[in-house]
């Protein structure tokens, strides 16, 4: 079997949002905008929260479509709201170095 | 390799908001220029200023939406020589037509709620770039239409011409990183490096061009006075 390629996408956000909610907030995104198949396909998961940046796990030839979805995102109750993207990398061990650094 | 130049063809400012927030945001997200339209002459001075505080290189935007071929020409004429770039909003043919021709125009803008089609006529004569404002993408009412705009644009006219993602933010929320910019056009097809294209090197070469038109050694195209 044909080991699927991911990348990993550090996104800074308000840090009072829950990793729950912020899972949610992009997935009604990306279901919004490329629909049931596209959301099965990006494999999107939100794997950690680290103080007020997420990381998103996704395949990488969906990056660019989770990074729309994100654009996308600019109220959370009302109040203006904007994620983020700090760094799309290809492995975990190059998120947690862009993290430690930040 | 050599790092891109990013700059954000479209920020709108219209005095309610803190201008050097707007700056900041520009800088942190990696712009190292902007073209700013505004409400106001003092408005876009302070603007400007304040760039140079914060290292933003800042020029100025013209943003014509006529409602006539008259009009546009009109205002051509009165204006080309006071601003670095020009765009038009195109609510009508007629309009499209002129400014897909005319040299004086940078770039054309498609509204979303545009009641013509992008047909053969226009494909034809375009000589312009396309510009595609993405605040139009974030606002939800508008959302839907904008997308089939640019669908159409890219299907029909990406062949043509250039195409520009500008922000059109009049606030720091709006405002959006390059790679956000370019995503709308990966999205629908376009491959990454001409998707990066549109924020930076395209809009370079129109503020490259305008730049030498407006210096006071511009004589005509290919002659410049030395000395």
């Amino acid at each position: 079997m044909v080991k699927r390629k991911k990348r990993y996408i550090i996104v800074e956000a308000p840090s009072e949002l829950s990793l729950e909610v912020f899972k949610k907030l992009i997935e009604k995104s990306y279901l919004e905008l490329f629909g049931e198949f596209g959301l099965i396909e990006a494999n999107l998961r939100v794997i950690k929260k680290i103080d007020n940046k997420f990381i998103i796990e996704c395949s990488h030839n969906s990056v660019y479509k989770v990074i729309l979805s994100l654009s996308s995102i600019r109220r959370l109750d009302g109040e203006p709201v904007h994620l983020k993207i700090i760094k799309v990398a290809g492995t975990i061990k190059k998120v947690k170095e862009v993290i430690a650094e930040e | 390799m050599v790092a891109r130049k990013f700059i954000d063809f479209w920020i709108h400012l219209t005095g309610e908001e803190d201008l050097s927030e707007i700056l900041l945001e520009v800088k942190k997200l990696g712009f190292k220029s902007v073209v700013a339209s505004s409400t106001s002459d003092s408005i876009y001075e302070e603007f400007k200023k304040l760039g140079e505080t914060y290292e933003v290189i800042i020029y100025r935007k013209l943003v014509l939406e006529p409602e006539d071929r008259m009009s546009l020409l009109k205002n051509l004429r009165k204006f080309r020589g006071g601003y670095e770039v020009i765009s038009v909003i195109c609510n009508n043919l007629e309009v499209a037509l002129t400014a897909a021709r005319d040299s004086r125009v940078d770039s054309l803008i498609l509204p979303p709620g545009k009641m013509f089609r992008i047909d053969k006529g226009v494909a034809s004569l375009i000589s312009n770039s396309i510009e595609l404002p993405f605040k139009w993408f974030i606002d939800e009412a508008a959302r839907r239409d904008f997308i089939r705009v640019a669908n159409e644009v890219i299907n029909y006219l990406s062949s043509k011409t250039s195409i520009i993602v500008s922000s059109y933010a009049s606030k720091p929320y709006e405002l959006c990183s390059p790679h956000e910019l370019a995503s709308i056009l990966q999205v629908l097809g376009i491959e990454r490096k001409t998707a990066l294209d549109s924020v930076s090197t395209i809009p370079w070469s129109i503020i490259e061009r305008n730049k030498l038109k407006l210096s006071p050694n511009y004589i005509a195209k290919g002659v410049l006075k030395i000395g």
